[in-house]
Protein backbone atom coordinates (compact mmCIF):
# COMPACT_ATOMS: atom_id res chain seq x y z
CA UNK A 1 0.00 0.00 0.00
CA UNK A 2 1.48 3.25 -0.56
CA UNK A 3 2.11 6.23 1.99
CA UNK A 4 -0.54 8.41 1.26
CA UNK A 5 -3.18 5.86 1.14
CA UNK A 6 -1.96 4.01 4.21
CA UNK A 7 -2.01 7.16 5.77
CA UNK A 8 -6.04 8.16 4.62
CA UNK A 9 -7.26 4.81 6.57
CA UNK A 10 -5.26 5.45 9.79
CA UNK A 11 -7.16 8.78 9.80
CA UNK A 12 -10.34 7.07 8.57
CA UNK A 13 -10.06 5.04 11.04
CA UNK A 14 -10.07 7.08 13.92
CA UNK A 15 -12.64 9.56 12.86
CA UNK A 16 -14.93 5.86 12.02
CA UNK A 17 -13.95 5.42 16.19
CA UNK A 18 -14.48 9.02 17.15
CA UNK A 19 -17.73 8.52 15.68
CA UNK A 20 -17.97 5.22 17.76
CA UNK A 21 -17.21 7.73 20.81
CA UNK A 22 -20.39 10.19 19.90
CA UNK A 23 -22.41 7.45 19.68
CA UNK A 24 -21.63 5.62 22.87
CA UNK A 25 -22.10 9.03 24.84
CA UNK A 26 -25.25 9.42 23.69
CA UNK A 27 -26.65 5.81 24.29
CA UNK A 28 -25.17 6.19 28.08
CA UNK A 29 -28.02 9.10 28.33
CA UNK A 30 -30.74 6.77 26.74
CA UNK A 31 -33.80 5.60 28.83
CA UNK A 32 -34.28 1.87 28.67
CA UNK A 33 -38.17 1.41 29.86
CA UNK A 34 -38.54 -1.81 32.21
CA UNK A 35 -39.32 -4.98 30.05
CA UNK A 36 -43.13 -6.24 31.26
CA UNK A 37 -41.14 -9.96 32.33
CA UNK A 38 -38.54 -7.55 34.22
CA UNK A 39 -37.79 -10.03 37.66
CA UNK A 40 -38.76 -8.48 41.26
CA UNK A 41 -35.51 -6.88 41.20
CA UNK A 42 -35.41 -5.49 44.58
CA UNK A 43 -36.25 -9.32 46.11
CA UNK A 44 -33.77 -10.72 43.41
CA UNK A 45 -31.09 -8.19 45.27
CA UNK A 46 -32.03 -8.86 48.53
CA UNK A 47 -32.51 -4.95 49.13
CA UNK A 48 -33.34 -4.17 52.79
CA UNK A 49 -34.15 -0.91 52.10
CA UNK A 50 -36.35 0.91 49.46
CA UNK A 51 -36.95 4.14 49.51
CA UNK A 52 -40.37 5.60 50.18
CA UNK A 53 -40.18 7.72 46.61
CA UNK A 54 -37.93 5.81 44.60
CA UNK A 55 -34.56 3.46 45.22
CA UNK A 56 -31.12 3.71 42.63
CA UNK A 57 -28.83 0.68 42.70
CA UNK A 58 -25.87 1.12 40.38
CA UNK A 59 -23.99 -1.58 39.38
CA UNK A 60 -20.38 -1.86 39.31
CA UNK A 61 -17.01 -4.11 39.31
CA UNK A 62 -13.28 -3.53 40.36
CA UNK A 63 -12.91 -2.70 36.95
CA UNK A 64 -14.80 -0.24 35.68
CA UNK A 65 -12.93 3.43 35.75
CA UNK A 66 -16.42 5.04 35.43
CA UNK A 67 -18.14 3.58 38.63
CA UNK A 68 -16.58 5.74 41.25
CA UNK A 69 -17.44 8.92 39.82
CA UNK A 70 -21.13 7.91 38.85
CA UNK A 71 -21.52 6.80 42.71
CA UNK A 72 -20.44 10.07 43.68
CA UNK A 73 -22.46 12.03 41.24
CA UNK A 74 -25.75 9.78 42.43
CA UNK A 75 -24.23 10.17 46.03
CA UNK A 76 -25.10 13.91 45.51
CA UNK A 77 -27.97 13.41 43.60
CA UNK A 78 -29.87 11.17 46.05
CA UNK A 79 -28.84 13.75 48.92
CA UNK A 80 -31.02 16.18 47.32
CA UNK A 81 -34.24 14.33 48.05
CA UNK A 82 -35.80 12.94 51.22
CA UNK A 83 -37.17 9.80 50.34
CA UNK A 84 -34.53 8.31 48.16
CA UNK A 85 -32.35 5.47 48.57
CA UNK A 86 -29.13 4.24 46.84
CA UNK A 87 -27.72 1.21 46.89
CA UNK A 88 -24.39 0.38 45.03
CA UNK A 89 -23.84 -3.91 44.04
CA UNK A 90 -20.57 -5.09 42.94
CA UNK A 91 -21.07 -7.42 39.98
CA UNK A 92 -16.73 -8.24 39.80
CA UNK A 93 -17.98 -11.83 41.53
CA UNK A 94 -21.50 -11.94 41.42
CA UNK A 95 -21.86 -13.13 37.85
CA UNK A 96 -25.17 -14.65 38.68
CA UNK A 97 -27.05 -11.42 39.16
CA UNK A 98 -25.55 -9.58 36.27
CA UNK A 99 -27.10 -13.05 34.32
CA UNK A 100 -30.45 -12.71 36.33
CA UNK A 101 -30.83 -9.12 35.18
CA UNK A 102 -28.84 -8.74 32.14
CA UNK A 103 -26.17 -6.82 32.83
CA UNK A 104 -23.41 -6.65 30.08
CA UNK A 105 -21.36 -3.37 31.00
CA UNK A 106 -20.96 -1.19 34.00
CA UNK A 107 -21.69 1.17 35.56
CA UNK A 108 -25.68 0.09 35.36
CA UNK A 109 -28.44 1.82 37.01
CA UNK A 110 -31.89 0.70 37.73
CA UNK A 111 -34.31 2.95 39.26
CA UNK A 112 -37.00 1.56 41.48
CA UNK A 113 -39.76 2.51 42.20
CA UNK A 114 -42.00 2.84 45.71
CA UNK A 115 -43.27 -0.43 45.40
CA UNK A 116 -39.36 -1.76 44.56
CA UNK A 117 -40.78 -2.25 40.49
CA UNK A 118 -38.37 -1.28 37.83
CA UNK A 119 -39.01 1.74 36.57
CA UNK A 120 -36.41 2.53 34.15
CA UNK A 121 -32.70 1.64 33.40
CA UNK A 122 -29.75 3.47 31.96
CA UNK A 123 -26.05 1.56 31.26
CA UNK A 124 -23.48 3.60 30.91
CA UNK A 125 -21.84 7.06 32.21
CA UNK A 126 -25.10 8.54 32.40
CA UNK A 127 -25.59 11.81 32.83
CA UNK A 128 -26.77 12.80 36.26
CA UNK A 129 -29.33 15.16 35.09
CA UNK A 130 -31.42 12.53 33.53
CA UNK A 131 -31.65 10.51 36.52
CA UNK A 132 -32.43 13.60 38.40
CA UNK A 133 -35.65 14.06 35.84
CA UNK A 134 -36.45 10.49 36.08
CA UNK A 135 -36.86 10.99 40.20
CA UNK A 136 -38.72 14.03 39.93
CA UNK A 137 -41.04 12.31 38.23
CA UNK A 138 -41.24 9.57 40.58
CA UNK A 139 -41.60 12.00 43.41
CA UNK A 140 -44.35 13.81 41.13
CA UNK A 141 -46.64 10.87 41.08
CA UNK A 142 -47.07 10.97 44.27
CA UNK A 143 -48.03 14.50 45.05
CA UNK B 1 -5.81 -9.77 37.96
CA UNK B 2 -6.93 -10.66 42.07
CA UNK B 3 -10.27 -9.32 42.70
CA UNK B 4 -10.20 -8.03 46.19
CA UNK B 5 -13.34 -6.08 47.65
CA UNK B 6 -13.67 -2.45 46.62
CA UNK B 7 -12.76 -1.88 50.23
CA UNK B 8 -9.55 -3.23 50.43
CA UNK B 9 -8.50 -1.69 47.57
CA UNK B 10 -8.84 1.79 48.94
CA UNK B 11 -6.30 0.57 52.13
CA UNK B 12 -4.27 -1.55 49.94
CA UNK B 13 -3.73 0.19 46.75
CA UNK B 14 -2.61 3.28 45.98
CA UNK B 15 -5.13 5.59 44.39
CA UNK B 16 -4.04 6.82 41.25
CA UNK B 17 -4.36 10.84 39.53
CA UNK B 18 -6.66 9.50 36.30
CA UNK B 19 -5.18 11.82 34.31
CA UNK B 20 -2.33 9.54 34.30
CA UNK B 21 -3.69 6.69 32.48
CA UNK B 22 -5.62 9.24 30.01
CA UNK B 23 -2.28 10.69 28.94
CA UNK B 24 -1.35 6.99 28.78
CA UNK B 25 -4.13 6.23 26.55
CA UNK B 26 -2.79 9.35 24.10
CA UNK B 27 0.73 8.05 23.62
CA UNK B 28 -0.53 4.52 23.22
CA UNK B 29 -2.68 5.93 20.57
CA UNK B 30 -0.09 7.71 18.82
CA UNK B 31 2.19 4.31 18.93
CA UNK B 32 -0.62 2.18 17.53
CA UNK B 33 -1.38 4.57 14.73
CA UNK B 34 1.77 4.43 13.85
CA UNK B 35 2.07 0.60 14.36
CA UNK B 36 -1.27 0.37 12.43
CA UNK B 37 0.49 2.68 9.69
CA UNK B 38 3.38 0.73 9.04
CA UNK B 39 1.09 -2.54 8.96
CA UNK B 40 -0.59 -0.92 5.88
CA UNK B 41 2.45 -0.06 4.36
CA UNK B 42 3.88 -3.95 4.78
CA UNK B 43 0.60 -4.89 3.64
CA UNK B 44 -0.55 -8.17 2.64
CA UNK B 45 1.33 -11.59 2.18
CA UNK B 46 4.49 -9.52 1.09
CA UNK B 47 6.60 -11.29 3.49
CA UNK B 48 7.17 -14.87 2.82
CA UNK B 49 9.49 -16.70 5.53
CA UNK B 50 9.23 -16.48 9.00
CA UNK B 51 12.23 -14.54 9.83
CA UNK B 52 10.85 -11.93 6.85
CA UNK B 53 7.81 -11.20 9.05
CA UNK B 54 9.69 -10.87 12.18
CA UNK B 55 11.29 -8.48 10.82
CA UNK B 56 9.04 -5.63 9.18
CA UNK B 57 8.61 -2.62 10.62
CA UNK B 58 5.18 -2.90 11.71
CA UNK B 59 5.56 -6.35 13.73
CA UNK B 60 8.60 -4.74 15.39
CA UNK B 61 6.61 -1.68 16.57
CA UNK B 62 3.66 -3.13 17.54
CA UNK B 63 6.04 -5.79 19.67
CA UNK B 64 7.78 -2.93 21.48
CA UNK B 65 3.29 -1.80 22.07
CA UNK B 66 3.04 -5.37 23.12
CA UNK B 67 5.66 -5.05 25.64
CA UNK B 68 4.51 -1.88 26.88
CA UNK B 69 1.34 -3.06 27.71
CA UNK B 70 2.63 -6.09 29.58
CA UNK B 71 4.18 -3.38 31.51
CA UNK B 72 1.47 -1.57 32.22
CA UNK B 73 0.00 -4.36 33.90
CA UNK B 74 2.38 -5.84 35.82
CA UNK B 75 4.61 -2.63 37.19
CA UNK B 76 2.04 0.13 36.71
CA UNK B 77 4.35 2.23 38.79
CA UNK B 78 7.23 1.88 36.84
CA UNK B 79 5.53 1.59 32.95
CA UNK B 80 7.22 4.51 31.13
CA UNK B 81 4.58 6.59 29.92
CA UNK B 82 3.09 6.79 34.16
CA UNK B 83 6.10 7.86 35.16
CA UNK B 84 6.59 10.64 32.19
CA UNK B 85 3.08 11.57 33.64
CA UNK B 86 4.06 12.04 37.46
CA UNK B 87 7.33 13.77 36.28
CA UNK B 88 6.90 15.84 34.09
CA UNK B 89 3.00 16.42 33.04
CA UNK B 90 1.04 16.64 36.77
CA UNK B 91 3.26 19.01 38.51
CA UNK B 92 2.13 21.63 35.97
CA UNK B 93 -1.10 20.36 36.20
CA UNK B 94 -3.44 21.53 39.11
CA UNK B 95 -4.21 18.89 41.97
CA UNK B 96 -6.60 16.49 40.86
CA UNK B 97 -10.39 16.75 42.16
CA UNK B 98 -10.78 12.79 42.68
CA UNK B 99 -7.75 10.13 42.91
CA UNK B 100 -8.85 6.20 41.51
CA UNK B 101 -8.60 2.95 41.25
CA UNK B 102 -5.62 1.41 39.76
CA UNK B 103 -7.32 -1.69 38.46
CA UNK B 104 -9.62 -0.44 35.74
CA UNK B 105 -6.09 0.80 33.39
CA UNK B 106 -4.48 -1.95 34.68
CA UNK B 107 -7.27 -4.15 32.69
CA UNK B 108 -7.21 -2.29 29.57
CA UNK B 109 -3.42 -2.63 29.77
CA UNK B 110 -4.14 -6.39 30.29
CA UNK B 111 -7.19 -6.33 27.18
CA UNK B 112 -4.44 -4.29 25.09
CA UNK B 113 -1.73 -6.88 25.55
CA UNK B 114 -3.76 -9.71 24.65
CA UNK B 115 -5.66 -7.89 21.44
CA UNK B 116 -1.95 -7.27 19.98
CA UNK B 117 -0.92 -10.41 20.91
CA UNK B 118 -2.91 -12.43 18.96
CA UNK B 119 -2.43 -10.04 16.10
CA UNK B 120 1.34 -10.69 16.19
CA UNK B 121 1.06 -14.62 16.71
CA UNK B 122 -1.73 -14.77 13.54
CA UNK B 123 0.88 -12.70 11.98
CA UNK B 124 4.28 -15.13 12.36
CA UNK B 125 1.97 -17.92 11.20
CA UNK B 126 1.23 -15.95 7.98
CA UNK B 127 -2.43 -14.78 8.34
CA UNK B 128 -2.87 -11.81 6.32
CA UNK B 129 -4.09 -9.04 7.65
CA UNK B 130 -3.61 -10.10 11.19
CA UNK B 131 -1.48 -7.38 12.20
CA UNK B 132 -3.99 -4.65 10.70
CA UNK B 133 -6.92 -5.54 12.13
CA UNK B 134 -5.68 -5.91 15.77
CA UNK B 135 -3.65 -2.95 15.55
CA UNK B 136 -6.81 -1.05 14.33
CA UNK B 137 -8.84 -2.60 17.59
CA UNK B 138 -6.26 -1.67 19.71
CA UNK B 139 -6.02 1.89 18.33
CA UNK B 140 -9.73 2.03 18.38
CA UNK B 141 -9.77 1.48 22.57
CA UNK B 142 -7.33 3.29 23.10
CA UNK B 143 -8.15 6.51 21.36
CA UNK B 144 -11.31 5.88 22.99
CA UNK B 145 -10.21 5.89 26.29
CA UNK B 146 -8.12 8.99 25.66
CA UNK B 147 -10.35 10.95 23.60
CA UNK B 148 -13.69 9.61 25.58
CA UNK B 149 -13.02 8.01 28.73
CA UNK B 150 -14.10 5.24 27.37
CA UNK B 151 -13.17 2.35 29.51
CA UNK B 152 -12.66 -1.65 28.33
CA UNK B 153 -13.72 -2.54 31.73
CA UNK B 154 -16.23 -1.04 31.92
CA UNK B 155 -17.70 -2.27 28.56
CA UNK B 156 -15.98 -5.78 28.27
CA UNK B 157 -15.50 -7.47 32.00
CA UNK B 158 -18.73 -8.20 32.30
CA UNK B 159 -19.33 -9.96 29.30
CA UNK B 160 -15.87 -11.80 29.53
CA UNK B 161 -16.55 -13.08 32.62
CA UNK B 162 -19.74 -13.89 32.10
CA UNK B 163 -18.59 -16.19 29.36
CA UNK B 164 -16.28 -18.06 30.98
CA UNK B 165 -13.47 -16.32 29.88
CA UNK B 166 -12.14 -14.29 32.75
CA UNK B 167 -12.36 -15.70 36.28
CA UNK B 168 -13.20 -13.26 38.89
CA UNK B 169 -10.16 -14.44 41.06
CA UNK B 170 -7.43 -15.80 39.99
CA UNK B 171 -6.88 -13.87 36.12
CA UNK B 172 -7.57 -15.38 32.81
CA UNK B 173 -9.51 -18.61 32.56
Amino acid sequence: MSPNSALLLVLGIVLVFALVGVLMRRRANRRRRASPAAPDTAQLLGLSELGSTATLVQFSTQFCSRCPGMRRALEELTGRFQHVVLHEVDLTEDLATAKALNILQTPTVLVLDSAGNLAARYAGATDPRALEAELIALRDRQL
Amino acid sequence: MNATGPEQASDEQARIDPRGPRFTAWITSALLGVGLFLALLDGQGAASGLGERASQPGFVLLAGAGLLFVWGFTAPSTAPWGLLFRQVVRPRLSPPRDVEDPRPPRFAQLIGFTVVTIGLALHLLGVPWALVVASAAALGAAFLNAAFGFCLGCQIYLGLARAGLIRPRGGLA
